[in-house]
C-alpha cells in the first residue's frame, strides 16, 4: 500500500516535469514577441506618410481600435469610419463592447498591457489616464499636436480652458477631450407632462419647491391620465435617483451630489446641513407616493414600460416618456412636454442649477502599442475639422447624405426605404460622436428646425443660473491612490444611507450620526485632497 | 525509480488518460498562483507581476480597516451557513425519488427538479424580479387577492438572503440530487430483500440501509461544499442588488468585482481573494481531519 503511493506520486512528479518546460517555453516566446514589437516600435513615420494634406499615408495602414459602442455594433459598417478612411488611408480594426461591460474590458487590456493602438470612445477616466499615462501605456500627446495638428493647435489657442483640462500634473496630455458645446447638453432636465398640465388646467409651472409639492400632490389626486384610477405616479426618474439627485440638489443650494466649490473651497455635499433638507424632501415625497416607488429597484426597460403606460408626470430623463411611441415624436415631445425651471427653497433661496462641463476628457487615445502615432495624431485632428465633423454626423456625400435644394441649403441623410431617419443615422451613418462641435458649426449644415436648436433654445431658462460643480482636475498618483480608497467605500455608503432615509427605513434625525460615520471614513482627507488639486487648477490658470 | 519507469512502459495507456486533467490544473490552476504575488504589491502592469514592486501587508491592512470589512464577512457567513443548512434538502429529494416504483413518474419528478439547473443566472435573476415585484408580481398579486399587504421584496434587506438562498436551492435542487441516485443505485439489493424478509418496514429501511449506504459520498460533498464555503455565487447577487438591500447583500465576491474589476485595484482585491482562500483552506483542512476519524476523508 504505502509502495503504491510513494510511486503514484512518483509519477505525479514526472509528469508535473514532463508538462512544466513546455509551459516555460511558451511563456518565453510571448516575452520575446513583445520585446521585439518595443524594439521596433520606434519605427515612426511610414515612408509613404504626408506631414499635411490628404492621404495621410499613401499606402493604406491598418490600425486596431477598442471603443464602446452606442447603439450599432459593427462599426466596420459605418459610414463614419468608412468616410474618414477614404479621406486620409488609415483602417481600422475594431474591437468594440456594449458600454455597460467597457469598463471592465478596457481595464484587463491596460492590466494585460494587450493594448489597441487607439482608443475612440475610449471612457478613460482621469485615473486612467495619470496611471496609465505615468506608466507609459498612453503616450504623451502634446508634442505630436504641436508637430502635426494644426486644427486641434488652433482649437486649443481659441479656448485655452480645453488645454488647461486636458493637461496631467506632470505636464502632459494623454487623451484628447470631446467638445460637445451645446447649451443643450450643458443641463439635467426634468420634464413635466403638458397633457396632465392641460387637463387639470394648470397653467403656471411652480417656483418653489413648496409649488412642486403642490404639483405633484395635484397629479396625483385629480386624475390627470383620466383613466379613473389613482394609477399616477407623479415623480420618477432614471438609473434610481442618479439623475434626479443633482437637479433637486440644486434646489437646496447644492450642484454636485459629492464635492462642489464655492469661493475657492472645496465642500463634501453630504455632511453639509442643504443635504438634510434635500433628503427630508425626498422622503416626504417617497412617504406620499408622490415618488416613483420603485424608483430604487428598476432598470431602464420598467421606466420606460410605465412611461409608455402613461403614469408619469414628471420625469427626469434625456428624453420624457409620458405615453406610447406617438407621443415620444421629437422634436414635439420636447416642445408639447416643458421643463422645470430651477426652484428655490429655504436652504437654496438664490435659484441655482447644476451646469456640466461640454468637455468630456479621455474620450481618443494613443497607445504605446501604436506604431504611426504621427499619422494617428493627423486622423484625429482630422476629425476636429469640419470634414470629420461631417464624416463623423452624416457620412459621406452622395453615399449618407446630399444636400438640400433649398436655399439655404442644408444636409439631409438618404434614408433608405422603410427606414427611419433616427435608425438610419444610429445603425449607419453613426452617433459615436466628433471631435469638436457647436451651434455655430451646426448651423451651417442643419436645417434651423432640427431637434438640437429647439432643445437649445429650451435650455435658455438655465443658462443664468448655471454654475459648474468641480473643475476638470487631475490627481498625482499619491493622491489617486488615497482618493481610490477613500471612495469606494464612502460612495456606497452615502447611496445606502441616502436610499433608507428616503424610503423611511432610517428616520432623517439619523442623518447626524451618518455623517460622523462619514467623517471618520476620511471625508477630511478626502477634501484636503480636491482642494490641492483645485488649487493647482487655479494656479495654472 | 527504475520500477515506476517500468510501472510507465507497461502501464503507458493508462498515464496517457490522467495526462490531459493533469496538464489542465497544472496550466490554469498551479501556474495562476504565482499572480497571487501581486496581493503583496503594487501591480503595474508594465513592471509585470514579478517586477511591480513590494509593499507588504498594506492592501490586507487597507480591507480589515475599510468600513464595509465587517458587514461583507458577516453577510458572506450568513449567506453561507444558511446555504449549509440546507445540505440535507437533496439528500431527502433523493431519498424519495429512489422510492417511487412507477418509472414514468420517477424520470418525470426527476426531470422537472433538475430542468431549472440548466436556466442561466441572468434569467433567473430576472424571473426573480419579475415574480417579486412589488406591483406586477405574480407573488405579491397571490398575496393581495389574499388579503395580505404588497410586500417590497427586493427592496427590504431582510428578505434578501431568503430569496437568495432559496431560488437557488429550488435551481439545483435536482441537480444535487442526482450524485446521491447514483450512490443509492450501488447498493445491494440483497440488502433490501433480507431487510424486508425480517420485517423491516420501509422508514427502518430508508434509515439503516440507504442512509448508511450513502454516507461516504454525502461526507465528501459535505467537505466539497465546505471547500467553496466563503465563495458565494457573485453574478446572482450582483443582479438582485441595489442600494436598499445592500446592507444584506454586499459580500466579498461584489466588493472584489466593484473595486478590482471597475475600479481596476487589482493588488487590492487580490489581497481580499488571498483572505478568502486562505479561510476556505483552512476550514477544508479542519473538517477533512474530522472526516478521516469515519474514515471517509478526501485524502
Amino acid at each position: 500500500m504505502k509502495k503504491r503511493t510513494v510511486r503514484s506520486v512518483a509519477a505525479a512528479v514526472a509528469l508535473i516535469l514532463a508538462v512544466l518546460p513546455g509551459c516555460a517555453s511558451n511563456g518565453n516566446e510571448g516575452n520575446t514577441n513583445t520585446n521585439q514589437a518595443e524594439s521596433q516600435k520606434p519605427s515612426d513615420k511610414p515612408k509613404t506618410f504626408n506631414e499635411t494634406g490628404l492621404p495621410i499615408v499613401d499606402q493604406p495602414i491598418k490600425l486596431t481600435m477598442m471603443g464602446a459602442e452606442d447603439m450599432q455594433r459593427n462599426w466596420e459598417d459605418l459610414y463614419f469610419f468608412k468616410g474618414m478612411e477614404k479621406d486620409t488611408n488609415i483602417q481600422f480594426e475594431y474591437t468594440t463592447l456594449p458600454s455597460t461591460s467597457y469598463q471592465e474590458r478596457k481595464n484587463l487590456a491596460f492590466a494585460s498591457n494587450e493594448l489597441p493602438d487607439v482608443f475612440f470612445q475610449g471612457g478613460l477616466s482621469s485615473n486612467d489616464e495619470v496611471n496609465y499615462g505615468s506608466q507609459g501605456m498612453l503616450i504623451p500627446l502634446e508634442q505630436l499636436i504641436a508637430d502635426y495638428a494644426p486644427t486641434l493647435t488652433k482649437l486649443f489657442e481659441d479656448n485655452p480652458e480645453i488645454r488647461q483640462s486636458i493637461t496631467a500634473p506632470d505636464g502632459h496630455i494623454y487623451a484628447l477631450p470631446q467638445i460637445a458645446d451645446h447649451p443643450r447638453d450643458r443641463y439635467l432636465r426634468l420634464f413635466v407632462n403638458g397633457e396632465w398640465l392641460n387637463n387639470l388646467s394648470i397653467s403656471k409651472l411652480p417656483a418653489t419647491v413648496d409649488e412642486l409639492y403642490d404639483l405633484l400632490v395635484k397629479f396625483r389626486d385629480e386624475d390627470p391620465n383620466q383613466k379613473g384610477v389613482a394609477d399616477e405616479i407623479p415623480l420618477t426618474g432614471d438609473n434610481k435617483l442618479h439623475y434626479i439627485r443633482p437637479i433637486m440638489l440644486s434646489y437646496f443650494g447644492y450642484v454636485s451630489d459629492f464635492v462642489n466649490v464655492k469661493d475657492d473651497k472645496v465642500n463634501f455635499v453630504p455632511v453639509q446641513s442643504g443635504y438634510k433638507d434635500y433628503l427630508t424632501f425626498m422622503n416626504k415625497l417617497y412617504a406620499e407616493k408622490l415618488l416613483d416607488p420603485e424608483i430604487f429597484s428598476q432598470n431602464k426597460a420598467q421606466m420606460t414600460a410605465k412611461g409608455e403606460n402613461e403614469l408619469y408626470g414628471v420625469m427626469g430623463n434625456s428624453l420624457p416618456i409620458f405615453g406610447g411611441k406617438d407621443r415620444q415624436v421629437v422634436p414635439n415631445n420636447i416642445l408639447d412636454n416643458p421643463q422645470m425651471p430651477p426652484l428655490v427653497s429655504e436652504a437654496g433661496a438664490t435659484p441655482i442649477y447644476l451646469e456640466r462641463d461640454t468637455i468630456r476628457r479621455g474620450m481618443f487615445a494613443i497607445t504605446s502599442a501604436n506604431k504611426h502615432p504621427e499619422a494617428t495624431i493627423r486622423w484625429f485632428d482630422y476629425l476636429y475639422s469640419e470634414e470629420g465633423y461631417l464624416h463623423a454626423q452624416y457620412g459621406i456625400e452622395g453615399e449618407s447624405y446630399r444636400w438640400s435644394d433649398t436655399d439655404p441649403k442644408y444636409v439631409e441623410f438618404m434614408v433608405p426605404e422603410g427606414m427611419l431617419e433616427n435608425d438610419f443615422k444610429n445603425m449607419k451613418v453613426s452617433n459615436l460622436g466628433y471631435g469638436f462641435a457647436n451651434e455655430e458649426l451646426e448651423k451651417k449644415f442643419l436645417n434651423s428646425s432640427w431637434l438640437g436648436f429647439v432643445l437649445n433654445d429650451q435650455v435658455g431658462q438655465y443658462e443664468d443660473y448655471g454654475q459648474k460643480a468641480f473643475p476638470l482636475t487631475y490627481f498625482t498618483e499619491d493622491e489617486l491612490q488615497r482618493v481610490n480608497a477613500i471612495t469606494v467605500d464612502l460612495q456606497t455608503f452615502i447611496e445606502q444611507m441616502e436610499a433608507k432615509i428616503v424610503v423611511g427605513q432610517d428616520p432623517v434625525s439619523k442623518w447626524e450620526e451618518y455623517v460622523q460615520t462619514m467623517n471618520k471614513m476620511g471625508v477630511e482627507e478626502l477634501v484636503a485632497i480636491y482642494q490641492a488639486s483645485y488649487d493647482r487648477w487655479k494656479n495654472a490658470k | 525509480m527504475i520500477a515506476l519507469s517500468k510501472n510507465v512502459r507497461k502501464y503507458w495507456q493508462l498515464y496517457v488518460f490522467i495526462v490531459p486533467a493533469l496538464a489542465y490544473f497544472i496550466v490554469f490552476h498551479y501556474i495562476p498562483i504565482y499572480g497571487a504575488q501581486i496581493a503583496f504589491k503594487n501591480y503595474s502592469a508594465v513592471k509585470g507581476i514579478w517586477g511591480s514592486a513590494w509593499i507588504g501587508f498594506d492592501h490586507f491592512e487597507r480591507f480589515f480597516n475599510s468600513y464595509y470589512f465587517k458587514l461583507l464577512l458577516t453577510n458572506t457567513l450568513q449567506i453561507n451557513l444558511y446555504q449549509l443548512a440546507l445540505f440535507p434538502v437533496s439528500i431527502i429529494v433523493a431519498l424519495s425519488i429512489h422510492e417511487v416504483t412507477r418509472a414514468r413518474f420517477k424520470r418525470f419528478v426527476q426531470l422537472v427538479t433538475y430542468a431549472p439547473h440548466f436556466i442561466s443566472v441572468v434569467v433567473i435573476s430576472g424571473m426573480i424580479l419579475v415574480f417579486l415585484d412589488p406591483s406586477s408580481g405574480i407573488v405579491n398579486t397571490i398575496i393581495k387577492a389574499l388579503g395580505g399587504e404588497s410586500i417590497s421584496f427586493i427592496t427590504e434587506p431582510g428578505w434578501f438572503k431568503s430569496i437568495y438562498v432559496l431560488s437557488g436551492e429550488w435551481q439545483n435542487l435536482g441537480w444535487g440530487a442526482i450524485i446521491y441516485l447514483a450512490a443509492l443505485a450501488g447498493i445491494n439489493p440483497e440488502l433490501h430483500e433480507a431487510a424486508q424478509i425480517d420485517g423491516a418496514s420501509r422508514w427502518q429501511r430508508i434509515f439503516h440501509i440507504n442512509v448508511p449506504g450513502i454516507m461516504p459520498t454525502i461526507i465528501i460533498l459535505f467537505i466539497l461544499n465546505l471547500g467553496s464555503f466563503m465563495n458565494v455565487g457573485f453574478e446572482k447577487i450582483y443582479l438582485l442588488q441595489n442600494p436598499l438591500n445592500m446592507e444584506s447583500s454586499e459580500v466579498i465576491q461584489t466588493h472584489v468585482y466593484k473595486s478590482g474589476l471597475l475600479q481596476a485595484q487589482y493588488s487590492y482585491t487580490a489581497a481580499i481573494g488571498l483572505f478568502n482562500n486562505a479561510i476556505n483552506f483552512a476550514i477544508l483542512l479542519t473538517f477533512n481531519r474530522l472526516a478521516r476519524r469515519s474514515g471517509n476523508s478526501l485524502w
